[in-house]
């Protein structure tokens, strides 16, 4: 979260981390995490839903760790759209077991299904999560529900499953939402393995390989490995 | 000739499916029978519409209690939720009704089950071969009937429409579980730029549960009644209609309405829209977020397309859904028989 940080830094976003850790770190306001053994994978949630309340702000944004900063995101919130939650989301893998070592995923989806997704179900690449705060309550409610769905089908929800279904039960529309959608905010990153690297970023601890062909049209702001296109 | 006594157990209102279709049939069957409401709540006999509507028909209105002793007389209950909990329907059956029940929804009501079981219904009578498939098993042995849903088509003219601003909207009882998660959103995402949102029936439950959304100026959220379901229906140019998942419509009477009155249908498959109309032809039925997309796009695009779809909607509802001579023979046989 220190490189995250840093990295923002770096790249003139002076906005404050709030990050719930067990010791401190570095450009961040820190705050001490609880065990609540309630939230059972849903932890950022509850954080969100229970701590950013007290920051009295419109909008929650929540970073994964792995994101890494390029330059300002400028206009954040556009990513939004319409819809109170943005995730970015990818197309579900059509593979067995995923890069990410998935091998529920068809269940998953079959949750979804359950759960009242009736678009082509996308799975979520949480490097980040802009929730409106007046949505949290609607927001929390979906989680739990799916989260419910999920543990009767045998599953173990994570965050990524979970935000991936409420994500697509608050937006309408799933494409206006998956990471090359937005080529402003977004550098794609293809996996490591597959890709043979034209480029390549640093940002002192992170290398990352990214495809340009295809959809660099953009000016990107953010990268991060969880943000990666198996058909862009 | 004295007609066959009916009491029916119901409200005609004017919000909800039930409540209107028992305004349509009051109208229908009174020819056929010698009809007299039956209130479980005792607040309908303050309602000047209710029993406006009632009088001017010449009927009479009784709270329940005092149904008399009728042998062979049928009491048809029209989705009343607390018949089966109440004891009511033990009554009617001590006083020598024949019961007949229509629920109306996709979901059995508390006791109702048990009432089957117990022989307490004589018939049951279903909107849709769909509802009734879902009933198989609590209705296992006990006499059943297929009725469809009665509108008047008198009530709802159609009408040729092109609105100086494109016009979508639905019109549904004020229940979120009617809406989809993020219905705000779907109407916007769907890409129409220069548009009107109508919403009736709208109330605070919608407020709350809709909180998060900005609703700009380009929506009109109005509560029921605020005006009447025809005039409602004939300021739109498309009745899109997105239903939240976990409810199925039996039938689909607003849909139904609006093809009456020339807003073409655009609405979800997975319900048993499929009987009401010919998809691409009298209105469209869509699988995804896209399906619909593309459909109001369309239709938004060729105006021609759209009033050539509006007639063929409004002519088949009239001549396949709403045809009062049909009608009539099926509630006459569904009820004598």
């Amino acid at each position: 979260m220190e490189q995250c940080a840093l990295s923002a830094r770096d790249a003139g976003v002076f906005a404050d981390f709030h990050v719930v850790a067990d010791a401190p770190i570095s450009h961040c306001q820190c705050y001490r995490a609880q065990e609540n053994p309630a939230a059972d994978g849903l932890e950022a949630l509850v954080y969100l839903k229970g701590g950013f309340s007290r920051l009295h702000q419109d909008y929650a944004v929540w970073i994964a760790p792995e994101t890494r900063f390029l330059r300002p995101p400028h206009d954040l919130l556009s990513l939004l759209r319409a819809s109170p939650i943005h995730v970015p989301l990818r197309a579900a893998s059509r593979r067995p077991s995923d890069e990410r070592g998935d091998d529920d995923g068809p269940r998953f989806e079959a949750a979804m299904r359950k759960g009242g997704v009736r678009n082509a179900i996308h799975q979520a690449a949480p490097a980040i999560c802009i929730i409106r705060m007046s949505a949290m309550d609607a927001v929390f409610r979906l989680a739990c529900e799916f989260a419910a769905v999920a543990r009767a089908s045998g599953l173990t929800p994570s965050l990524s499953n979970t935000l991936a279904y409420v994500m697509q039960m608050l937006c309408a529309n799933p494409d206006k939402h998956r990471v090359q959608a937005s080529p402003n905010i977004w550098l794609p990153v293809r996996d490591a393995w597959n890709l043979t690297p034209a480029r390549r970023v640093g940002r002192r601890d992170l290398i990352l390989g990214f495809d340009p062909s295809g959809y660099m049209e953009g000016d990107p702001a953010l990268v991060s490995t969880l943000c990666y296109e198996t058909t862009p | 000739m004295t007609l066959p006594r009916l009491f029916l157990i119901g409200v005609p209102a004017r919000v909800g499916g039930a409540a209107t279709k028992i305004r349509h049939l009051l109208p229908l069957l009174r020819a056929a029978f010698h009809i007299t409401l039956v209130f479980l709540e005792r607040c309908w006999f303050r309602e000047p519409d209710v029993m406006g509507f009632i009088k001017s028909l010449g009927m009479q209105a009784i709270f329940i209690t005092d149904v008399p002793a009728s042998p062979g007389a049928v009491a048809l209950v029209i989705c009343e939720p607390k018949i089966f909990v109440s004891g009511a329907i033990r009554k009617l059956k001590a006083k020598g009704l024949r019961v007949v029940f229509s629920n109306e929804m996709m979901f059995p009501f508390e006791g109702e089950a048990e009432a089957a079981k117990e022989g307490l219904i004589d018939k049951a009578l279903f909107v849709s071969d769909f509802q009734r498939r879902a009933f198989s098993r609590i209705y296992e042995g006990v006499s059943q009937a297929i009725t469809g849903n009665f509108i008047d088509p008198g009530e709802f003219p159609f009408k040729p429409r092109r609105n100086p601003v494109f016009t979508i909207g639905r019109l549904s009882r004020p229940d979120a579980e009617k809406f989809p998660h993020d219905f705000p959103v779907f109407y916007e995402e769907l890409g129409l730029k220069s548009v009107r949102y109508r919403v009736m029936a709208w109330d605070g439950s919608l407020d709350k549960a809709f909180c998060w959304h900005r609703f700009g100026p380009e929506w009109d959220l109005i509560p029921a009644r605020k005006e009447t379901a025809a005039a409602f229906l004939h300021s739109l140019d498309l009745f899109v209609y997105p239903i939240g998942h976990r409810v199925q419509e039996s039938w689909g009477r607003s849909t139904v309405e609006s093809m009456l009155t020339g807003a073409v249908p655009v609405v979800p498959s997975g319900h048993q829209f499929h009987n009401l109309m010919v998809h691409g032809e009298s209105g469209f039925i869509c699988e995804t977020f896209q399906d619909f997309q593309g459909a109001v796009m369309r239709l938004h695009d060729d105006y021609a397309h759209r009033s050539r779809m509006a007639r063929i909607a409004a002519e088949h509802a009239r001549e396949n859904l709403c045809n009062p001579r049909t009608h009539r023979e099926i509630w006459e046989r569904a009820l004598l028989a």
